[in-house]
This record gives C-alpha cells, sequence and structure tokens, in this order.
C-alpha cells in the first residue's frame, strides 16, 4: 500500500513536471510570434536580404540573412539554409531576438541556439533611407546606397564572450520596399 | 440677372416652401422668387421639373490622393454633380491617409476647384492604425470639423473614447465604421444563408451590432456625440433606437442599397455586390426602411467607394465598396416617393437638411437672399442604370440595370449650372 502510495506520488509530479515544461514552450511560442498588427515599422527597417561581404576568396561560402515585413526571417549559408522562423527586433538595445523550432536550423547553427528555441542577433552600422514620395505616391523606404550592417551571432550559453561569436558583415544591394501593400491598403473596405 | 428658372416646384419644407414659381439667380443667390421676372442672360423652361435645396453627401470616398485609377476629386465631383449633390464630405482613407493639415490643404485646394463644396473628414488615429491619436488642433486649423477611421473601427476603445472626449471641447464630429474586425474574420458577405450555400466566409451581424452599441456607450461615457456610418442590420436600428429613446446623442446614416436589396443579389458571384457592411436579409431591409421613415436614421448617404473593374473581378479578393453618387436620389425617390411609402418632405431631410444639421454646416435653403444650391429634378422619369455611363471612374454599382423613376435634370450651385441632363 505505502509502495503503491509513493509510485503514485512519484507519477504525479513527473505529471506535473512535464505540464510545466510544456506551458512554458507553448508561452515561449505564443508569446514569441511576432505581432503582425504592431512593429511594422522596425520590421521595415531590417527587411530585405542582406548578403555578407568578405574578402577576395570567391569559394568563401557567404552568410546571409533575410527578414520579412511580417516577422520571419532566414539566416543561409552559402545555397544552404540553416535557419528559419520568427524574429522580434529591440530597436533600442539594437538586437534581434530569433525564435525557432527545432526542425527549423541545422547542426551548424544549433551552437548560437539557446534553450532549443531562442538566438539573438545584435546589429550595428544598420543605415537606411526613406525616400521622400512624390505627394500621393507611394512612400519608399530604398535602401538603394548599399546600406551594411554587421551582424553578431554568439554561442549560445556564453555570457562574457569566451566562446566564438560569428561576425557579419553584410550589405543589402538595390532593395525598395512598399510600405502601402495590399496588407495595409485602406479601401480595402470602404 | 443670370439665371431663371421658369415654371419650377420648389420643394423646400425648412423655409415651408411648396409651389409652382420661377426663380431669378444672380451674383451666386437667390434674387427673387415669384412675380415679375426681369430679363436673364439664360432662361430655362422647368415645366415638370421639382427643386430641392442641393443635395449633401456625408460618406463619400474620392480616393484622391492615392488611389487616383478608382477616382479623382474631379471625376468624383462630376458624379456628385449628375446626381443633384452639391456638398460632399471625403473619408480619410486615401494615401496617405488623411491625418495631416498637409493632406486636408491638397484636398480642399483641388475642391475648390470642383464648383462643389467639397469637405474632407480626417483620420481619428494617425495612418487610421487605432495606435495614437491625430493631431485635432493641427486639423482642426485646417479646416476639419470630423474625424472617422472609416473603412475600419479604432479597435482600442480606450482610444475611440479619448477621441469622444476631445470632440466635446474641439466641437468635432465624431463618426464610427462600426464593424468588430476580430468577428469580421475574413468574412466578406452577410454570415447567413447565402454565404453557406455559397461556402464562403460570412461577416456575422454582430460585428456590427457590438461596434454600435460600444460607440454609443463610450459617447455617453463623456457626454458627447457620436455619427454611425452606415447601418445595416436591425440590431444597430434596435440600439440606435432604444438610445435616442434615453436621449443618447447618437445620429446615424444608411445608403440606397441596404433598403432596395438583400444578400440575395451575391448568388451571382459578383463582387460588384460586395460592400462593407454587406448586403443583410429581408428582417434587416425591412429594419433599415422602418428606421428611416420613423426618423431613428437620419441621413442617406451613398458610401460612394469606386473601385476598378480588374479590381472588381475575382468574386473572393475583390475589395468592398460600390458607386452610388448618380443613382441615389433616383433610388430614394423611386423607392420610399413613388412606393407610396413617403412625401418629399422626409428625402429632403435625409438628403439635404439634416446631413449638413449633423455635421454643423449652415443649411441650404431656397429663399431669396440665399446662396443658390439647387438639385432639379424630373420626379417621374424612369431610366435604367447603364454603368457605362456614370461619370464615375469606376462603375461598380449595385444598380446596374435597375429601372429608376426620378432624374436629375440640373444642378446648381454658387448659382452655377454645374450639371445639365442632356
Ligand atoms: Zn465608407
Ligand atoms: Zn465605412
Amino acid at each position: 500500500m505505502k509502495v503503491l502510495k509513493g509510485f503514485l506520488r512519484f507519477i504525479l509530479v513527473v505529471v506535473a513536471i512535464v505540464l510545466i515544461f510544456a506551458i512554458v514552450i507553448i508561452c515561449t511560442y505564443v508569446l514569441g510570434s511576432p505581432n503582425t498588427d504592431t512593429g511594422t515599422e522596425s520590421r521595415n527597417i531590417v527587411s530585405g536580404p542582406w548578403t555578407e561581404v568578405v574578402g577576395d576568396d570567391p569559394k568563401a561560402e557567404l552568410y546571409s540573412f533575410d527578414f520579412n515585413q511580417s516577422g520571419e526571417f532566414k539566416i543561409a549559408k552559402g545555397d544552404k539554409q540553416i535557419a528559419d522562423g520568427w524574429f522580434k527586433i529591440d530597436e533600442k538595445s539594437r538586437k534581434i531576438k530569433l525564435l525557432m523550432l527545432p526542425s527549423h536550423y541545422t547542426e551548424e547553427f544549433a551552437p548560437y541556439v539557446n534553450y532549443k528555441v531562442l538566438s539573438e542577433v545584435s546589429f550595428s552600422n544598420l543605415k537606411f533611407q526613406i525616400k521622400e514620395a512624390e505627394f500621393g505616391k507611394d512612400p519608399e523606404i530604398i535602401k538603394d546606397k548599399e546600406p551594411t550592417v554587421s551582424f553578431l551571432i554568439r554561442e549560445a550559453g556564453d555570457k562574457e564572450g569566451s566562446g566564438e561569436t560569428l561576425v557579419m558583415n553584410c550589405k543589402m544591394y538595390e532593395y525598395t520596399l512598399d510600405l502601402y501593400s495590399s496588407e495595409h491598403d485602406l479601401t480595402r473596405n470602404a | 440677372m443670370e439665371l431663371i428658372l421658369k415654371n419650377l416646384r420648389a420643394f423646400d419644407p425648412q423655409t415651408g416652401l411648396d409651389g409652382v414659381t420661377d426663380i431669378a439667380v444672380d451674383g451666386g443667390r437667390i434674387a427673387q422668387i415669384g412675380g415679375e421676372m426681369p430679363p436673364a442672360d439664360r432662361v430655362i423652361d422647368c415645366t415638370g421639373l421639382t427643386a430641392f435645396p442641393g443635395l449633401f453627401d456625408m460618406h463619400v470616398h474620392w480616393r484622391d490622393p492615392g488611389f487616383t485609377e478608382k477616382e479623382d476629386i474631379f471625376t468624383g465631383a462630376a458624379a456628385a454633380k449628375a446626381g443633384g449633390v452639391t456638398g460632399v464630405l471625403l473619408m480619410p482613407n486615401t494615401k496617405p491617409p488623411v491625418d495631416s493639415a498637409e493632406t486636408v490643404k491638397y484636398i480642399t485646394e483641388r475642391g475648390a476647384q470642383t464648383g462643389i463644396n467639397v469637405y474632407t473628414s480626417a483620420c481619428i488615429t494617425k495612418g487610421m492604425k487605432s495606435e495614437e491619436l491625430c493631431d485635432y488642433d493641427e486639423l482642426k486649423a485646417a479646416g476639419v470639423f470630423c474625424i472617422t477611421d472609416d473603412g475600419r473601427p479604432v479597435e482600442n476603445a480606450e482610444l475611440m473614447r479619448q477621441a469622444l472626449e476631445l470632440s466635446v471641447e474641439n466641437g468635432m464630429c465624431v463618426s464610427s465604421h462600426c464593424e468588430d474586425l476580430k468577428i469580421i474574420n475574413g468574412g466578406i458577405i452577410n454570415k447567413g444563408r447565402v454565404s453557406e450555400a455559397l461556402g464562403v466566409k460570412g461577416m456575422d451581424r454582430a460585428s456590427e451590432d457590438y461596434i454600435t452599441a460600444r460607440e454609443i456607450a463610450l459617447a455617453a461615457s463623456c457626454g458627447a456625440h457620436i455619427h454611425i456610418c452606415h447601418v445595416s442590420t436591425r440590431g444597430s436600428v434596435n440600439i440606435i433606437r432604444a438610445a435616442k429613446a434615453y436621449g443618447a446623442n447618437v445620429t446615424c446614416e444608411t445608403a440606397p442599397h441596404y433598403f432596395t436589396y438583400t444578400e440575395d443579389k451575391l448568388m451571382s458571384r459578383d463582387a460588384d455586390y460586395r460592400m462593407s457592411p454587406p448586403l443583410r436579409t429581408e428582417d434587416d431591409r425591412q429594419a433599415i426602411e422602418e428606421a428611416l421613415l420613423d426618423g431613428t436614421i437620419d441621413a442617406v448617404i451613398t458610401d460612394h467607394a469606386p473601385h476598378t473593374a480588374e479590381q472588381k473581378a475575382d468574386f473572393l479578393k475583390a475589395p468592398n465598396g460600390v458607386v452610388g453618387l448618380e443613382t441615389s436620389l433616383a433610388a430614394t425617390l423611386t423607392h420610399f416617393y413613388h412606393g407610396g411609402k413617403c412625401g418629399l418632405d422626409r428625402i429632403v431631410r435625409l438628403m439635404a437638411v439634416n446631413p449638413r444639421k449633423i455635421l454643423g454646416l449652415p443649411p441650404v435653403k431656397i429663399a431669396v437672399g440665399e446662396s443658390a444650391e439647387l438639385c432639379i429634378f424630373d420626379p417621374n422619369e424612369r431610366w435604367t442604370v447603364v454603368p457605362e455611363k456614370l461619370h464615375s471612374k469606376s462603375k461598380n454599382t449595385v444598380f446596374k440595370g435597375e429601372t429608376f423613376t426620378g432624374r436629375v435634370k440640373y444642378t446648381v450651385c454658387g448659382g452655377k449650372i454645374v450639371f445639365e441632363d442632356m
């Protein structure tokens, strides 16, 4: 009887722990998913394809980053995609928080992922310009001056920078962005 | 005299005028009504025609700036004139949206060249994003007297409450497109029998009723006036009627398609019958009719919302909205006056008197010394709506092929004939 009671208690504790884990994971995803209604402006700043620029080695496998307006990102090395998921921007601390499902990044990217799902990119040198739109025409953010940005991704669990940090200096080649794409069309309902 | 209109039935309940007479116009004003007429540059025989004070449409989208492939201020004005409309209030969902003095200036400067009275409303929130209130002092200084985020509701109720609270001080009219976007959830036509038959997502009527009730409650909480746009459901009518009975400061409007048609029109899978809010059920249609007759609904508007034929081509993907400026009086006369439901008196009030009153604009009257603004129509002429013949740049009318009784023959504004039916 006592053994059975003890066993039941053990099972209950296990179930409770599993539940807590499940809740934490669900919350991470729910709270981490990008809000499509707000934050579009800061997403516009980074959105577009960024390609790494290094040295003269033509065979080097370059990193590239692609952030889009609805809060999704992709990271590739050479032709191979190594991570994708959602992102959130913290403009103040100049950080981009990445949220991924474990199946959405490769071994290669795994060292940079915390708690299996989170990663963080710092950025600097990010410059862009907003083209003065002709009155009544589409205002655009134009990144046609080949703006450069440095992305830094630190190895997970490493606080003081003793581990490896990927530093990628990227450029965005000519790219324009329509701030009034169909999802922002105010005449859809009137 | 510049102009004499002979044998015209002049009808204006504001002055008690109703009788066949002659009207002389000079220097932009009505110089004389009846009696011995002096010589004039132009004399028009108006036998069989009736004159109302120029109509005022307080809910119109002219798409300028930004969407001029659909309409611009001049083609929009041409459509208004052909409908006997001498004053309009434009909605601010342009590109950029009307949330700055600069955009107001652009519209009013162009509007001043049209020959009719063009006013624009401005947004309640910046960019119509429901995130931040506009600078109402700046907008008021630019001449704005009405604010709305028409096309969508202000999703954040507290922001809406703040706008209403400020309106008590700044005197602006706040009007609301009542549709809860979460309940709409991608629906494209009324939710019910027809949406089920077509297998398309429906817009539940609760989406409209819920925000209507919310706006009335918010306005009442701070003693503000609220104007409810394009009422289409029995639920909203009941809420507004009850609120008025309790002394709430609420006014509202509807459009001819809501008292003429029902969702059955959608069985054709034709996007020209899609607008927001959508055509509803026969019960709703009857409720709108009753509310227009008992004074619950204050104004008939068009919600003139032009979209190009290409944009309207795909039933599922097309944007919502229909044009209406050129058919509004004809549809209303046909349904209510010729349908024996009411006299001309109520129609003048719904289409000319009340809209100006709601917005705090000076009344337009048929009286000596008043600005000459007239809608002159043949109440008995039958005609069929041919979209290609509309003056609007876009032809997306729900009334295509419909035969109406009553047709605008002349529109006079500022003493000039700005439209003549050839
Ligand atoms: Zn509208
Ligand atoms: Zn609306």
